[in-house]
């Protein structure tokens, strides 16, 4: 299969080959470490999973050509719908969870088709507002979702019988599950449906020309992102044990979307640093979390400015500034 | 007689007030070259973009190998063997002519997942044909030597060529191309004329094309269209063109057209 | 009467809706950006006239006039400074305004505090006209707010740069900028744009509670009124602005707040699907 590297001699793949062993060595001791350092550090590492697995769908999206401002809303239906499904059906946390993911993908395959037609800014305004629309429903069927108080003693994760009922074992699921999913996106943009997201966020006009059908690609990446969204949804409740509508709503939305540009659009890489970062500053700088907020808009507009790949480009920017001329 | 395997009937688009292509009829025979020649905003690219789907008609009909195209989506019509190049931005900038050939070849690999999509069912490669057909693609516009180049880094004219690659990646039977020579050189004229017509007679491409550089169109062109303000004034062989008192007072007499 | 009455409110809200929607919809035309900061320039145009009111103890409509001001330099400022590389890309145009949003929302925090605050009356009793029975307050900034109108129409009528501006807005040509420089020809339009959205703030204040939180709602209504009337459309900014403010006001009689949003969501979906264009068809597409 043609080669995906555009410039590559032995000497380099040598090195890189090496860096990649050596980055997951060192990813696996960060994964690992938070659980010897007692359960705040392991709670924020859950949250930071959780949020990797989410914005890891909406880097799909994004990497297809549109950006979704609606995706709490589908985070929404994963924990709303597994909840319910349990509650009204008596279905297990997993039946209920793959349910619920199935019906997410569902809604996504009506609404993308219906407005998938849109780009750019019109398609960002359109599901702003089905994201709105979304927390309003669920904050008005109250019968069902219990509207402002929402639903609550939310029964753990279950697996085969296993109950992740405690911090440490809901963390491991949480690892496997991020690592699934990093591996699943790592083949979709090795392959050929990947590459074609990549052709049709690039250039639309040109890749339709070639026979990719902008629609039918850009719908399939929204399906697979909104499915991401909610498997994180499924997770949180069950973690959590509580959703309200509010954890749904627009600032979520807006937060998932800057921790995708700051960590890194177009990378796969760029939303587990996004997440990291974001999630986690909030408790290494316990400072006034107004203050955090004035840096995190102060770094947004910072990256966009200097370096609009976000974090995850800089040291490819730091490379190609030291790298020898040919 | 030559099948018409292009037939455009009574095409015709309006925005709003203004009528950019009116009642355009004509064919192109399989395995003909014909140019479609006018004035700058005699509809030229519109009556492009309205055979290829990029832009829906008003009213009007468009048969590709007797088969209702009309309105139909722009990859669907790919699929179905009508391929376009650009006049402009033809090419994914920052990756390497061979990934750029690539992209080209995604709906037709089989056994993949967007070829499932798009629904391709014709001239499939397996997985592993894939270097092989990327490298006859580079033979067929002779730029073996620039495989690994990004594409962005190319000169124009060698961009101009790998559009022309890219289009011919989805494995057409015909060929839209929009002004392919503008912007190039002497040289890189005579490169594209020698081209082309390897194209159609080497290849059996048919081949329609948009152009002001009217050496290239007496050359090459079996027979040519004149388009004046979106409506066909004239129609006929290179010679009868060059002596319509109509067309020459309409065209070929103005400032813009060169070459001859 | 009940009607009238909702018509007096639906109209003041309808003025309200209508400067942040023309505000809007001009950084939209000149810029090609969805600003995010729109709602903040709303709640920085109300404490400045909390401020200048309560504070420095200026009259009203003097307050309300040195906040325009203000507001138009310093979103000139933050244009030249902040937005430049980033004029007519539209989508890191708008993430960039995302974060200009946090600074300025979490700036009037750090300064302001998170709780509430209220202007004393800028004038009080009410008027009856006929069986309405109007607070002055609101006839006070019905006033003002039509004035403040004037002016604009005759700027973007009349003068060189606010026909430039109608122009470039209503069909963008870089021709109709018609020779007056780029320096000066975006952070007029960003500056003038979030104008509107601080005069709106300025002449709210007395009417409702001033907090760091007040711009929200009022960006999310510039949002679906410039949706409805048609991004880029100055006309149908209008003309949606005053639609919206009206249809609350009536809606609010008869159906339960939390329905009508739904449906005007709903609503705001529809059009942007069948009708990017908006009501009047004007939109910038």
């Amino acid at each position: 299969m043609c080669d995906m590297q555009n410039q590559s001699t032995s000497v380099v793949s040598g090195s890189r080959f090496k860096a990649v062993h050596i980055g997951i060595i060192i990813l696996l001791c960060l994964a690992i470490w938070p659980t010897f350092m007692g359960p705040y550090i392991l709670h924020v590492a859950i949250l930071i999973a959780l949020n990797i697995l989410i914005v890891n769908g909406l880097s799909i999206i994004e990497r297809s050509g549109q950006l979704s401002f609606g995706h709490s809303a589908f985070v929404a239906f994963g924990a709303y719908g597994s909840v319910l499904l349990s509650i009204h059906f008596g279905l297990s946390p997993l039946v209920a969870g793959v349910f619920a993911i199935i019906f997410a993908a569902l809604i996504a395959l009506v609404l993308g088709g219906v407005i998938l037609r849109l780009k750019g800014v019109y398609f960002v305004l359109v599901t702003f507002a089905f994201a709105e629309l979304t927390r309003l429903a669920l904050m008005d069927w109250s019968a069902v979702t219990g509207g402002a108080n929402g639903l609550s003693a939310i029964p753990s994760f279950e697996l085969l019988g296993f109950v992740f009922d405690t911090r440490p074992s809901f963390y491991g699921l949480m690892i496997v599950v991020v690592v699934l999913s990093l591996i699943l996106t790592h083949q979709i943009f090795k392959h050929p449906l990947g590459e074609a997201f990549m052709a049709v966020a690039q250039n639309g006009p040109l890749s339709e020309s070639t026979g990719l059908s902008v629609y039918r690609l850009q719908l399939v990446a929204f399906m697979i992102g909104c499915a991401l969204a909610a498997l994180g949804g499924v997770l949180m409740a069950r973690y959590i044990g509580f959703v309200s509508p509010e954890s749904f709503n627009l600032n979520i939305s807006v937060a998932l979307v800057t921790m995708l540009v700051i960590g890194g659009r177009g990378s796969l890489w760029g939303p587990v640093v996004g997440a990291i970062v974001l999630t986690s500053l909030p408790e290494i700088f316990r400072g006034a979390l107004q203050t955090q907020h004035i840096f995190y808009g102060i770094s947004l507009i910072l990256i966009l400015r200097f370096l609009p790949g976000g974090l995850v480009s800089l040291p490819g920017r730091i490379w190609k500034r030291t790298r020898v001329p040919q | 007689m030559t099948v018409e395997y292009l037939k455009v009937n009574n095409l015709s688009k309006q925005y709003g007030g203004l009528t950019a292509v009116k009642k355009l009829t004509f064919s192109v025979g399989k395995g003909e070259i014909v140019g479609l020649i006018g004035p700058n905003g005699a509809g030229k690219t519109t009556a492009f973009n309205l055979i290829n789907g990029t832009v829906r008609c008003t009213a009007g009909q468009v048969l590709f190998d007797q088969v209702d195209i009309t309105n139909r989506s722009t990859s669907r019509i790919v699929v179905a063997g009508l391929a376009r190049t650009f006049q402009s931005t033809s090419t994914y900038a920052d990756i390497s002519v061979r990934q750029n050939l690539y992209r080209g070849l995604l709906s037709r690999i089989h056994n993949s997942s967007v070829r499932r999509l798009v629904g391709r069912t014709n001239g499939l490669v397996a997985h592993h044909e894939v270097d092989a057909e990327i490298d006859r693609l580079l033979a067929l516009v002779d730029m073996q030597r620039w495989g690994d180049v990004e594409a962005g880094a190319l000169a124009y004219g060698l961009q101009k060529r790998l559009g022309i690659a890219i289009a011919l990646a989805s494995k057409p039977s015909m060929l839209l191309l929009d002004e392919p020579a503008a912007g190039l050189n002497h040289e890189e004229c005579r490169e594209l004329t020698v081209l082309l017509r390897s194209l159609q007679q080497d290849h059996g491409l048919t081949l329609l094309l948009v152009e002001h550089h009217m050496a290239i169109v007496m050359e090459l062109c079996h027979r040519i269209i004149v388009l004046v303000q979106g409506e066909k004034i004239a129609e006929g062989s290179p010679e009868e063109i060059r002596n319509n008192p109509a067309v020459v007072e309409a065209y070929l007499g103005a400032p813009e057209y060169a070459h001859a | 009467m009940l009607l009238a009455q909702a018509t007096v409110n639906g109209l003041v809200v309808g003025l309200l809706y209508l400067f942040m929607a023309v505000g809007f919809t001009l950084v939209f035309g000149v810029m090609r950006m969805v600003n995010f900061a729109h709602g903040e320039f709303y709640m920085l145009g109300a404490f400045g006239a909390y401020v200048l009111t309560t504070g420095f103890h200026l009259p009203f409509l003097a307050s309300v006039v040195l906040t325009l001001v203000a507001a138009i330099v310093v979103g000139g400022l933050l244009e030249y400074v902040i937005l430049k590389p980033l004029r007519r890309d539209e989508l890191n145009g708008m993430i960039v305004t995302i974060g200009l949003a946090m600074v300025l929302q979490n700036g009037a925090l750090l300064i302001f505090g998170p709780d509430p605050l209220s202007m004393p009356a800028v004038i009080t009793g009410t008027t009856r006209i006929g069986t309405i029975v109007i607070p002055n307050s609101r006839i006070y900034v019905v006033v003002f707010a039509i004035l403040v109108l004037a002016l604009l129409y005759v700027f973007l009528r009349y003068s060189r740069l606010g026909r430039a501006l109608r122009a470039v807005v209503e069909d963008f040509q870089i021709a109709s900028i018609q020779g007056i420089p780029a320096r000066v020809f975006y952070p007029l339009g960003f500056g003038l744009g979030v104008g509107l959205a601080a005069v709106a703030g300025a002449l709210m204040a007395p009417l409702f509670v001033v907090s760091a939180f007040s711009g929200t709602t009022p960006l999310l209504k510039a949002f679906i009124v410039v949706i409805l009337g048609g991004l880029g459309s100055i006309p149908g900014a209008v003309v949606a602005g005053l639609a919206l403010g009206l249809t609350e006001s009536y809606a609010g009689l008869f159906f339960e707040s939390s329905t009508a949003d739904m449906v005007i969501f709903l609503v705001v979906i529809i059009m942007l699907v069948l009708m990017p264009k908006g009501i009047l068809g004007k939109g910038d597409v």
